[in-house]
C-alpha cells in the first residue's frame, strides 16, 4: 500500500502551483485554470483522507466538488466572454479600467 | 517497490508535470493541455485510492467537458497567443515565491506528522464497501440528500447565469440599457 | 440519519425561496415580446413586483416562523389560522426540534433565523429600489438570480457541515459574480464580474483545501478513536473529535487557517480584499448594496459558527498587541484581532484620498468589516457572560449595518439614474436639488460615522465594549481612533451634499418605490439606534444556542 501522506504530500504541491499560477499567470483563462488546478488538489487530498478513515464522506465533498465546478466553469467563461466582445482581451492586466 | 507505489510514482510524477507546464508554458492552448494531463493522472490516483465512480466522473466531467469547454472558449477568443511578458508587477511575483515556499514547507510539515503516527490501513472488506459506487449513491439520497438538492438548484442558476450573459442582443435600442 | 417529513416546516423559508425564484423564471412567459421602451418597463415591473411581493411575504412568513414579534400560547384556541401558525412555530427556533440540524447538514436555530430574516430583508430592499430603475434586460432572470442568491445565504448562515457551506457558499456566488457583470454592453460592469469571479473562484478554492485538511484531521483522529459513522463533515462531530483528540495538531490549524482566509475573501477583511472597490464600483449599484450587506452578514454568520463551534480548542486570547512570535499566537481570536487591526487602518486609511463615491463606501464597507470582527473577537473573553455580550454584539452591528449600507448605497443609486456617474462630485448641492434625499443621506452617513444616536453608534460602542471586556484593549483604542480618522471622509460626501454648489439645480426625482426603500431603512437605522432594546431581546435568544 502507498502511505496517504504521500498523497497528501502530492495534493500540497499541486495547490501551491494552482496558487503560483493564480498569482504569477496575467492571463484570465490560465488564472481560472490554475484555480481548478487548486480545487484538484484539495480533491486529492479528500478521496485520500476518506480511504484513511474507510469512510465515503469525504467522496461525497469529492462528487459535489466536480458537480459545482462544472457549473462555476461554466459561468466564469461565460462572463470571459462577455467582457471579450467588449474589449477583446482576455489579459487581467488589460482589464483596468477600475484601476486599483 | 510495489507495482501500487510504481504506479503512483509514474502517476505523481505526470500529474507534477501537468501542474507545472500548465504555469509554465505562455501559450494558452499549450496550458490548458497540460492541465488535461494533470486532470488524467487525478483520475488515475482517484483509482488508486479505491474510487472507480470519483475515476469515472474525473474523466467525463473535468477532462471531458470541463476541458473542452476551456480549450473552446481559448480558440473562439482567440487568446491563445502568446502572453506580454514584460513584468508589470515585480513585487507581487516575489510575494508568490515566498508563498509557494510556505506552502511546501507546510507540505513536508504535514507529511512529517501525519506520515510520523499513520493509523493502519483499513480492512479489505470496508475497502470494498468503499470502492462500490452504490453506496455513495445511497448516501447522496439519504444523509447528503440536501446538498445533494441544493447542487440541482446551483446548476439551474449557473444555466440563468449563461444564458443571461451571452443571449444575442435582441434590438439596438437594448444597447441603452440601465445604469 | 433520515431526511423526516417534519423537517419540511424547519426549512420552509428555503423552500418557498426557491418556489419564488421558478414563479419569477417562469413568469416571463406571460409577458408581451418587450419591442417598446413601454413594453419593457412594463416587464420589468411585473418581475420586480412578483418578487417584491414573494420576498415580502417571505419575510413575514419567517418572522411568523420566528416568534420573536408573536409567540402562539400554549392554550390558543384551535381554529385554521392558529393551526398554521403552530405548525409554521414548530419548525422555528423555539421548537425543540431546532436542538438539532436537518440531516446534520443544516441548523434552524436563532443564529439561522437572524440571519435569514436579515438576508431576506435586504433582498426585499433591493428589489424595491431597482423597481422603478431604467429596465434591465431579461428581468425575470435577474430577479431570479437575486433569489437564488438569497436562497444561498439563508443556507449559509445555517450550515452547520462543510459540504452544505461549500455548496451554499458557491449557490450564494455564483448568482452574485453574473449580477455583477450583468449589463453585459458595459465594460465596467463585465469587468466587474469578472474579477469578482476570479477571486471567488479562488477564495473557494482555498476554502475546499481548508476543509480537506480539517476533514484529514477529524478522519485521522477518528481512526485513532476507532470512531465510524459518515459524519466527519459536521462541524458538532470535528469538534468532539477534536476535543477526545485532546492537543490539537498542526494538520487541525493549518485548515481552520485556510477556512479563515476562505471566507475572509468573502467578508473582505485585509489582505483578501483586493477584489472589493473593483467590484462595489463597476457592479450596478443595487447589486453593490446587496453584496456589500446580505452576502457579508451570511458570511460572518457562518465564520462565527465554523470557528466556534468546530475550533473551541484553539480559541486563544486577544490581548497581545501584535503577536509576532508564534508562542503568543494562540488561536483564532489573536488571528482575527490582527486582521481586525489591518482592515482598520487599511479601510479607512485608503477611503481618504478616494473620488468615486461607490468606491469611497467600498473602503468604508471594508473598515465596517474590522469593526464586525472585533464582535468575533470578543469571543476569547474567559467569562461566557462577555462572548454573549461579543455574538450579541456582532449581530447588533450586521443589522445596523445593513440597514445604513443600503440606505447609502439606495441614495446614490437615485442620484446615479438621473445623472449617470457615481463621482462624489455628482452628491454637489444635493441638498438644494432634493432636500428629502439629502436629509436621507445624511442619516445614513451619520449612522455608518457613528454618531449618536443613530444605530450605527451604538452598534459602535457596544463592538468596542465586548472587546474590551475580552481584553483586546488595544484593538479598541484603535478602532477609535480610526473612527476619527473615517469621520473626515464621512464628511467629505456631506460637504459636497450640502456645501459645495451644484452645475445645475434641476431637480432630482426620487420615484416612489426607491423613495419607500430609503425611508424603511432611515426609519429603521433612527428606530434601532433609539430603541436597540427591540432587537438586543431577540438577539438575546440566540446565546442559548450558539457554539457550547
Amino acid at each position: 500500500m502507498v502511505p496517504i501522506s504521500y498523497y497528501i504530500m502530492l495534493s500540497a504541491a499541486l495547490f501551491t502551483l494552482g496558487v503560483l499560477g493564480v498569482l504569477i499567470r496575467r492571463n484570465a483563462i490560465v488564472v481560472f485554470m490554475s484555480v481548478e488546478l487548486m480545487l484538484n488538489a484539495a480533491n486529492l487530498a479528500l478521496v485520500a483522507f476518506a480511504l484513511q478513515r474507510g469512510g465515503i464522506d469525504g467522496q461525497v465533498l469529492v462528487f459535489f466538488v466536480i458537480t459545482v465546478a462544472a457549473a462555476e466553469v461554466a459561468v466564469g467563461l461565460a462572463l470571459l466572454v462577455a467582457i471579450f466582445r467588449n474589449k477583446r482581451t482576455a489579459d487581467v492586466d488589460e482589464v483596468n479600467q477600475l484601476h486599483g | 517497490m510495489t507495482f501500487e507505489l510504481m504506479m503512483f510514482l509514474i502517476t505523481a510524477v505526470v500529474a507534477l508535470t501537468g501542474g507545472i507546464g500548465m504555469v509554465m508554458f505562455k501559450n494558452t492552448v499549450h496550458s490548458a493541455l497540460f492541465l488535461l494531463l494533470n486532470f488524467f493522472a487525478i483520475s488515475v490516483l482517484f483509482l488508486l485510492l479505491q474510487s472507480p465512480f470519483l475515476f469515472a466522473i474525473q474523466l467525463t466531467v473535468y477532462a471531458g467537458a470541463i476541458m473542452v469547454l476551456f480549450l473552446f472558449v481559448v480558440m473562439l477568443l482567440g487568446a491563445e497567443r502568446i502572453e506580454d511578458t514584460t513584468d508589470k508587477l515585480a513585487g507581487q511575483r516575489w510575494l508568490a515565491l515566498v508563498l509557494a515556499l510556505i506552502l511546501l514547507i507546510q507540505s513536508v510539515a504535514i507529511n512529517l506528522i501525519t506520515g510520523s503516527n499513520e493509523p493502519p490501513m483499513q480492512e479489505l472488506e470496508t475497502l470494498a464497501l468503499l470502492s462500490d459506487p452504490a453506496t455513495l449513491g445511497a448516501e447522496l439520497f439519504t444523509t447528503y440528500l440536501l446538498p445533494f438538492q441544493i447542487t440541482g438548484i446551483i446548476l439551474l442558476v449557473g444555466i440563468v447565469g449563461v444564458v443571461v450573459l451571452n443571449q444575442r442582443v435582441r434590438t439596438a435600442q437594448d444597447k441603452g440599457q440601465i445604469n | 440519519m433520515q431526511f423526516a417529513l417534519t423537517d419540511v416546516p424547519r426549512i420552509l423559508p428555503e423552500i418557498l425561496l426557491l418556489v419564488l425564484a421558478l414563479l419569477v423564471l417562469g413568469s416571463d412567459v406571460f409577458e408581451r415580446w418587450a419591442n417598446t421602451d413601454a413594453a419593457r418597463t412594463e416587464q420589468h415591473r411585473a418581475s420586480a413586483s412578483l418578487a417584491a411581493l414573494g420576498l415580502g411575504m417571505i419575510l413575514i412568513i419567517a418572522l411568523i416562523q420566528s416568534g420573536y414579534v408573536y409567540r402562539l400560547p400554549d392554550d390558543a384556541p384551535i381554529n385554521f389560522l392558529t393551526n398554521i401558525v403552530r405548525n409554521l412555530q414548530n419548525g422555528g427556533p423555539a421548537s425543540e426540534l431546532a436542538t438539532t440540524p436537518i440531516l446534520g447538514a443544516f441548523a434552524t436555530d436563532d443564529l439561522t433565523m437572524i440571519g435569514r430574516l436579515v438576508v431576506i430583508a435586504a433582498a426585499f430592499l433591493t428589489v424595491l429600489l431597482t423597481y422603478d430603475a431604467r429596465p434591465t434586460a431579461n428581468p425575470g432572470e435577474f430577479y431570479t438570480l437575486i433569489i437564488g442568491s438569497t436562497l444561498g445565504m439563508c443556507l449559509m448562515a445555517g450550515s452547520s457541515e462543510l459540504i452544505m457551506t461549500f455548496l451554499a457558499i458557491e449557490l450564494t456566488s455564483i448568482p452574485l459574480y453574473v449580477l455583477a457583470g450583468y449589463f453585459r454592453n458595459d465594460r465596467q460592469s463585465t469587468e466587474a464580474g469578472m474579477k469578482y469571479f476570479l477571486f471567488g473562484a479562488m477564495s473557494s478554492g482555498i476554502l475546499l483545501y481548508g476543509m480537506s485538511l480539517t476533514y484529514g484531521y477529524a478522519a485521522t483522529a477518528a481512526v485513532t478513536q476507532g470512531s465510524t459513522g459518515n459524519n466527519l463533515t459536521q462541524f458538532e462531530r470535528i469538534r468532539e473529535l477534536v476535543a477526545q483528540a485532546g492537543e490539537p495538531t498542526v494538520l487541525l490549524t493549518l485548515g481552520m487557517l485556510f477556512l479563515i482566509a476562505g471566507i475572509g475573501y468573502k467578508v473582505t477583511v485585509v489582505p483578501f480584499h483586493g477584489w472589493s472597490p473593483d467590484v462595489y464600483q463597476g457592479a450596478p449599484t443595487p447589486i453593490t448594496a446587496f453584496i456589500a450587506t446580505a452576502s457579508k452578514v451570511a458570511s460572518f454568520i457562518l465564520l462565527f459558527r465554523l470557528l466556534t463551534t468546530t475550533f473551541p480548542v484553539l480559541t486563544g486570547a486577544a490581548d497581545v498587541i501584535i503577536p509576532v512570535e508564534a508562542s503568543t499566537f494562540t488561536g483564532w481570536t489573536s488571528l482575527l484581532a490582527l486582521l481586525a487591526f489591518l482592515t482598520l487602518i487599511v479601510g479607512n486609511l485608503a477611503a481618504l484620498p478616494q473620488t468615486n463615491a461607490k468606491r469611497l463606501l467600498a473602503y468604508s464597507s471594508i473598515a465596517h468589516a474590522g469593526f464586525l470582527l472585533m464582535g468575533l473577537v470578543a469571543w476569547s473573553a474567559s467569562l461566557a457572560m462577555d462572548r454573549e455580550a461579543g455574538i450579541a454584539s456582532l449581530l447588533y452591528y450586521l443589522v445596523a449595518y445593513t440597514v445604513m449600507n443600503l440606505g447609502v448605497f439606495g441614495v446614490l443609486y437615485v442620484v446615479d439614474q438621473h445623472t449617470r456617474s457615481d463621482e462624489i462630485s455628482v452628491l454637489n448641492g444635493l441638498a438644494r436639488r432634493n432636500l428629502g434625499l439629502a436629509v436621507l443621506f445624511t442619516i445614513f452617513v451619520f449612522s455608518l460615522a457613528g454618531i449618536p444616536p443613530l444605530s450605527g453608534f451604538f452598534a459602535k460602542f457596544y463592538v468596542f465594549m465586548a472587546a474590551w471586556q475580552a481584553g483586546a484593549e488595544w484593538l479598541v483604542i484603535v478602532g477609535l481612533i480610526t473612527t476619527i480618522i473615517s469621520l473626515y471622509y464621512y464628511l467629505r460626501l456631506l460637504r459636497a451634499v450640502f456645501i459645495v454648489p451644484p452645475d445645475t439645480d434641476a431637480p432630482i426625482p426620487t420615484p416612489r418605490w426607491m423613495a419607500t426603500s430609503l425611508v424603511l431603512s432611515a426609519l429603521l437605522v433612527i428606530v434601532l439606534g433609539l430603541f436597540p432594546n427591540i432587537i438586543l431581546t431577540i438577539i438575546d435568544n440566540v446565546q442559548a444556542v450558539a457554539g457550547r
